[in-house]
């Protein structure tokens, strides 16, 4: 009976201090009630995670394109206030950090798109181009053709002419009397 | 004294057991630590690793930091450290994406350039094969002209037309040829060829429009006499020209030598590379076709003329025997032309000298290389320089 009862209690005690995710998620980390970009407090963070948010509307970005990275800057602030109201400075300074980190990975996620923007508008302007080159090249082929026929044509019509014999050197009537 | 049973004492040995080996086991490092450890296998952070070092090595920092934590006990700082590492190796992704999107940009900008490049000479070739086109397609007109035999029926409206307008363009050029050969024999007598031949421009004067559109049979008569003095013209001053080259050559040696051959100065010429300039040869010498060298519509010298009249002057300065014909081309637009002219001759006779240059000749519209109706037709006005040489080679 008692050997069961110290087999139980042990088990109890080894899922409640070693197994259970106590420390996964550090000061609220697992919370999912974080406030909006809007609800923070003045200061920094709050200034550049608007100023992110104004750069996407500016720029007619889908704001999912940095859901992820912006959502972490939330959560982090959050719980650096968690930290900060349990008296634990060193770690809400810590959270402070990781909520820049995550400021710093939005911003560089918004420089890749703009940055991928601007290559695949280069690559349109270079296909719009090479189809132009294209077009401008087959528009020259026509046109040294029509020349060469152009030409055979003239030379025909000059041999015509040397046939017919070149003016001479009398006055106007000679023309005329010839040309009847 | 009672001691406790056998299997009690079994259950204390147990539950003190359990106590150290269960309750006391050491708390197990955050999942965030293995998760790194993931993303840094991921291909897109080895890529990170190559294209944004830095902020990647900021990550491994952060790794080995929260790593340090964990060993010292402090398992939530290790936890925040370590979801810093993430957030740095996630920057440094898309630190990487950007660049990747940069080098495409700037080749994609490369290429497209070299493209624009390509269709701009090809724009270039597109127009002075237009250019040929065109003077083909007048020249086929002046020879259909020409074969045509004259009062054979009631001529169309549009066959004395063309041959009003091939009329118009052999005058010219019976007038330049003429033009050409006195400016070649300078001083030196003339031969009686090109004498007479410059007497015959003056029965080139064209009956007026209304007179032929009155006329019995409806011009045809007096456009096919026009044309064929015209020929005439052109053929008296070609030969009037081809002898004072024969006058020079026979004296060459005696101060003609310097009037030059085509080859070297359209040789120099191409080497000078003049913006918007076409060159071409023809039976005058070397002629230089400069467009875009006034602002449109107006008299006043462009900034490509300025520079067009800058590189040919030079030239002109080291090619110092031909003379120099310049020919305005152009409809006419209430003295504008003659602006231009003067323009173009008081520039050259400054750096080139003034007895090389006399005045311009205003051509009008009786040359043009396109469609004066078409949508090029900016391009029939220009300004021809021509190189007046001895040889033709």
């Amino acid at each position: 009976m008692l050997l069961a009862l110290g087999l139980t209690l042990s088990l109890t005690l080894s899922f409640t201090l070693g197994l259970a995710p106590s420390v996964a998620h550090a000061h609220g980390g697992g919370s999912n009630d974080v406030p909006s970009a809007s609800e923070l407090p003045p200061g920094p963070i709050k200034k550049d995670l608007l100023g992110i948010r104004r750069r996407l509307q500016t720029e007619k970005l889908d704001e999912e394109l940095l859901e992820r990275p912006l959502a972490e800057v939330l959560r982090s602030v959050e719980r650096t206030r968690g930290a900060k109201a349990a008296g634990d400075a060193r770690h809400g300074a810590q959270l402070e950090q990781l909520a820049n980190r995550w400021l710093k990975a939005a911003r560089a996620v918004l420089k890749a798109v703009l940055a991928e923007r601007r290559a695949s508008r280069a690559a349109t302007q270079l296909r719009d181009r090479e189809q132009a080159l294209d077009r401008a090249a087959a528009l020259l082929s026509e046109q040294q053709a029509r020349l060469g026929r152009l030409q055979a044509q003239v030379a025909a019509a000059e041999a015509a002419a040397k046939k017919r014999g070149l003016p001479r050197e009398e006055g106007p009537a000679d023309g005329r009397e010839r040309g009847r | 004294m009672k001691y406790p049973s056998r299997s009690a004492a079994g259950g204390l040995v147990v539950m003190v057991a359990g106590l150290v080996f269960g309750g006391c086991r050491p708390i197990p490092p955050p999942d965030v630590l293995a998760t790194i450890d993931e993303v840094r296998r991921a291909p897109a952070a080895a890529q990170a690793k190559a294209s944004a070092p830095d902020v990647y090595a900021e990550g491994d920092r952060l790794r080995r930091e929260a790593r340090r934590a964990y060993d010292d006990g402090d398992v939530a700082g290790a936890q925040i450290i370590g979801e810093q590492a993430l957030a740095a190796y996630e920057e440094a992704v898309a630190v990487a994406r950007g660049v990747r999107a940069e080098q495409r940009r700037v080749a994609h900008e490369a290429a497209s350039a070299e493209a624009a490049e390509r269709l701009s000479a090809l724009e270039v070739e597109h127009q002075s094969v237009a250019a040929e086109i065109a003077a083909l397609e007048k020249r086929l007109v002046v020879l259909q002209a020409i074969n045509q035999p004259l009062g054979a029926g009631q001529a169309a409206g549009a066959r004395r037309q063309a041959r009003d307008e091939a009329t118009r363009t052999l005058a010219l050029e019976a007038r330049l040829l003429c033009l050409a050969g006195t400016m070649l024999a300078a001083g030196r007598p003339k031969p009686d060829g090109l004498n007479e031949a410059e007497a015959s421009l003056g029965a080139l004067e064209p009956a007026p429009k209304e007179d032929a559109e009155t006329a019995p049979d409806g011009g045809e008569g007096r456009s096919g006499v026009a044309l064929e003095r015209a020929m005439r013209a052109r053929s008296a001053c070609l030969r009037g020209l081809s002898l004072v080259r024969r006058k020079l050559l026979e004296g060459s040696g005696t101060g003609t030598d310097n009037l030059g051959g085509a080859d070297a100065l359209l040789d120099g010429l191409g080497e000078a590379a003049i913006p918007s300039a076409r060159l071409g040869r023809d039976e005058r010498g070397v002629t230089v076709s400069l467009f875009g060298a006034f602002d449109r519509g107006e008299a006043t010298l462009s900034e490509v003329g300025r520079r067009q009249l800058e590189v040919l002057s030079e030239v002109a300065a080291r090619f110092e025997g031909p003379p120099l014909l310049v020919v305005v081309h152009g409809p006419p637009a209430g003295g504008r032309n003659d602006r231009r002219g003067t323009t173009v001759v008081t520039e050259l006779r400054r750096r080139a000298g003034a007895d090389r240059v006399p005045d311009a000749t205003l051509a009008g519209a009786a040359q043009p290389l396109v469609d004066p109706e078409g949508p090029l037709a900016a391009q029939n006005e220009r300004i021809d320089v021509v190189f007046v040489t001895a040889q033709l080679d």
